[in-house]
């Protein structure tokens, strides 16, 4: 298994830039994530990969060989895409053993090495009963793991999957995230999975790269990448709803959000100093979680905003609570078991510990974000 | 504006039910979805309510009118689709125009009425913009204005956002759902994504294999599913059923099943012992009402946590039961487990559901 390195690599189709200067490297045996919206760039990066699209500039290479200028044949890269593309006229047996009987394998390993293989990968993704089935017997979960199994049985340098369960029903797509990410752990594989789901994102991978418009907005671990997005587009894009923004300007002691009636967030010495430092002109974007919003009564001393309740969306345990202040909207994610009245006065209260703070001009993030994730198993249900 | 209601109607295509024994009634002026997986039989329903196909048997009433002999355009119902099916070649305002148009209203009335619509839906601005540019929030909205200059009885929206991405789903769901509170219409809102359902309508028709499954608020329906289906289709990420069986010990009511056996509270036994249906159950837990606790304790059992999907503000746990039964558990907060490590946990009997294993019916709610 060999580490996959891109270099700058640029991709146009006419007058669309579909990969700006991309690069990034996925790190040998991990699991990498491309995260990016429809049009982000992630299918575009997964074909240039794998050899179906050449790059217009930059160099790939697996495993410290460039192999930019390589037939996609070559490469040794197992791509699985969202369809499983099974043989249906063969049985499981047949599709499994099918990416051995190439010639050139044919003569480096006998029959019985290849269906001694064949069986083995079977066990290994629990289908061992069902080699000979046809893949219309089959479940779509089955039929993933055969397509996977297909795959694994080259012993290829990389996988790359793009949106490969994005179909699948809620039930089935928990499950095969986690079998998914079991085998390519158990076998060592290096993964390059492109998704627009960023629970998919956040919940799979090892490394995270954030495709926007064909450019790379940050690489991180999950954590970095929800904890401590590095700009505006990354925070509201791993969130859901998406975060909050907020235009503010910085003063004496307190940040005034520029929304008309005059909303004060109260700053400590150390944020006031630090923000100081780094805002330049004194202008900011506050940034902050619908889940990291309590709503109180108007009147409550502890409401830093106050608002009118516009929109309840009740989603079952939590529900997503749009307040009207002035003349823009916050979103706050609570527990429906105490949920406000529609059209009703309500209080926001906000803990300046749990905001971001990007620059204006750059949306980068400046400060805020530092933190990671309070503790204590089991407190969502002592909402209810 | 006006209530809609099906009586009894079924809609078959040669041999195959597509619609059995549909009864509902839509009130005037609610937000109405009708939800279920594709080939549950919400669009044949739709389709019969707008006179698109014919009623097999049944009534369709608007009010206290039987529209089922009625034409089409007679019934005056306007539909909202998917793809907003804009005319490219005409501005804003002459798309809006167009159903009046066509009725040959007089040119002043038309005006008044376009007008009017565009000032509701904040399109007074870009009436003269071709419909080209626009953007997605604003054909929407060129879209419900087309179906509203007409006062239609009742606004028929067929999956209109489902297939955006999801940060502009999100937002279109929003202004819909502002839009159609401001306007007071009457809306059936067709769509196969729990979610929206849930974030948007008054009440919820929930249709499987063609058949009423379930009828409610938002919240009705996810705290008490009258049946697995509902149960397992309402709510994200989905309830857990774990096969069990009803037995006694001691002349108490005992849940076993092949990795826990559970003593129910007081309320909750009385009920089930009185249950007459077979003993074979499954019970029903949603991942959020799974909880992970410091050891073992009364009610608790061991399970092994296999896999961990963090997602920011909560953490979802698969874990297996000792049974072999794998089960989600949701918190929160970020979890501190790793796969592989031994733990316990419990189920909050205020919200465990059973179901009848032969016909799915949650024994609570009968």
């Amino acid at each position: 298994m060999a580490a996959l390195e891109l270099r700058d690599v640029t991709k146009r189709f006419g007058r669309v830039t579909a990969m700006n200067r991309v690069s990034f490297t996925a790190r040998e045996g991990g699991f990498f994530v491309l995260l990016g919206a429809p049009g982000a760039g992630k299918s575009t990066t997964i074909n240039v990969i794998c050899g179906i699209e050449k790059p217009d500039a930059g160099r790939i290479s697996l495993g410290g060989r460039d192999i930019t200028q390589e037939f996609a044949q070559t490469r040794d890269i197992a791509t699985a895409f969202e369809n499983y593309a099974l043989y249906p006229h063969m049985t499981v047996f047949e599709n499994l053993l099918f990416p051995l009987e190439a010639p050139i394998r044919r003569r480096e390993m006998p029959r019985s090495e290849r269906e001694r293989r064949v069986k083995e990968i079977a066990e290994m993704l629990g289908i061992g009963e069902l080699l000979q089935r046809h893949p219309r017997e089959l479940s779509g979960g089955q039929r993933q793991r055969v397509a996977l199994g297909r795959t694994l049985i080259r012993r290829p340098k990389l996988y790359l999957l793009d949106e490969p369960i994005a179909h699948l029903d809620a039930k089935l797509r928990h499950r095969m995230r986690s079998e998914l990410k079991k085998i390519q752990q158990e076998f060592g594989i290096t993964a390059v999975y492109a998704t627009p789901d960023q629970l998919e994102a956040l919940s799979m991978a090892d490394t995270i790269a954030v495709l926007h418009k064909g450019v790379i907005e940050q690489v991180g671990k999950p954590d970095d990448i929800y904890y401590r997005p590095a700009n505006v587009y990354v925070a509201g894009f791993i969130s859901d709803p998406p975060m909050n923004i907020l235009p503010a300007e910085l003063r004496d002691d307190s940040l005034d959000l520029a929304w008309g009636a005059p909303f004060r967030i109260p700053l400590g010495v150390r944020e006031r100093r630090a923000l100081r430092e780094k805002a330049a002109d004194h202008r900011l974007n506050v940034g902050v979680r619908p889940v990291d919003i309590t709503l109180v009564s108007s009147s409550d001393s502890r409401a830093q905003l106050r608002g009118e309740v516009i929109l309840m969306d009740t989603l079952g345990q939590t529900a997503i609570v749009t307040v009207r202040i002035g003349s823009n909207t916050l979103k706050a994610k609570v527990s429906s078991d105490n949920l406000p009245e529609q059209r009703h006065a309500v209080g926001l209260s906000l803990s300046a510990e749990r905001m971001y703070f990007f620059d204006a001009s750059t949306g980068r993030r400046i400060h805020g974000g530092e933190m990671t994730a309070g503790s204590g198993e089991g407190s969502g249900g002592s909402q209810r | 504006m006006a209530s809609v209601e099906l009586r009894r109607v079924w809609k078959l295509y040669g041999s195959v039910e597509a619609v059995k024994d549909v009864s509902w009634k839509c009130e005037d002026k609610e937000f109405f979805a009708i939800l279920g997986p594709s080939g549950c039989g919400k669009s044949s329903t739709l389709r019969m309510i707008a006179g698109l196909e014919q009623i097999t048997s049944g009534e369709v009433y608007f009010d206290s009118l039987c529209v089922n002999s009625l034409h089409p355009r007679e019934r005056n119902v306007a539909m909202v689709f998917e793809n907003w099916a804009l005319y490219p070649n005409l501005n804003v305002y002459e798309n809006i125009a167009f159903p009046l148009r066509i009725r040959k209203m007089p040119k002043e009335i038309i005006d008044q009425k376009v007008r009017a619509a565009a000032e509701f839906l904040s399109l007074a601005d870009i009436l003269r913009h071709s419909v080209r540019k626009l953007s997605g929030g604003e054909m929407q909205r060129v879209s419900i204005g087309r179906a509203i200059v007409r006062d239609p009885a009742v606004l028929i929206m067929d999956e209109p956002i489902s297939h955006l991405d999801a940060g502009l789903r999100m937002k279109m769901r929003d202004e819909l759902k502002t839009q159609i509170s401001r306007l007071g219409v009457t809306t059936l809102y067709i769509t196969h994504d729990q979610v929206e359902a849930m974030a948007m309508a008054d009440r919820i028709a929930v249709m499987n294999e063609g058949c009423i499954q379930q009828i409610g608020k938002p919240l009705d329906i996810y705290h008490h599913p009258r049946n697995i289906f509902v149960a397992g289709f309402i709510g994200e990420p989905p309830m857990n059923f774990i096969p069990c069986e009803l037995g006694t010990e001691g002349g108490v009511p005992l849940i076993k099943s092949s990795s826990f056996r559970l003593f129910l509270e007081e309320g909750r036994h009385r009920r089930l012992s009185s249950h007459r249906g077979g003993a074979r159950l499954k019970l029903g837990v949603r991942p959020e009402d799974v909880r992970v606790v410091a050891g073992e304790a009364p009610g608790s059992f061991p399970a092994e946590v296999d896999f961990i999907e963090p997602q920011g503000d909560r953490t979802i746990l698969s874990l297996k039961l000792s049974g072999g039964d794998i089960i989600l558990a949701q918190s929160l907060a970020e979890s501190r487990r790793s796969i592989g490590e031994r733990i316990h946990v419990r189920l909050d009997q205020r919200h465990i559901h059973f179901f009848d294993d032969e016909t799915g019916v949650n024994i609570f709610h009968e």
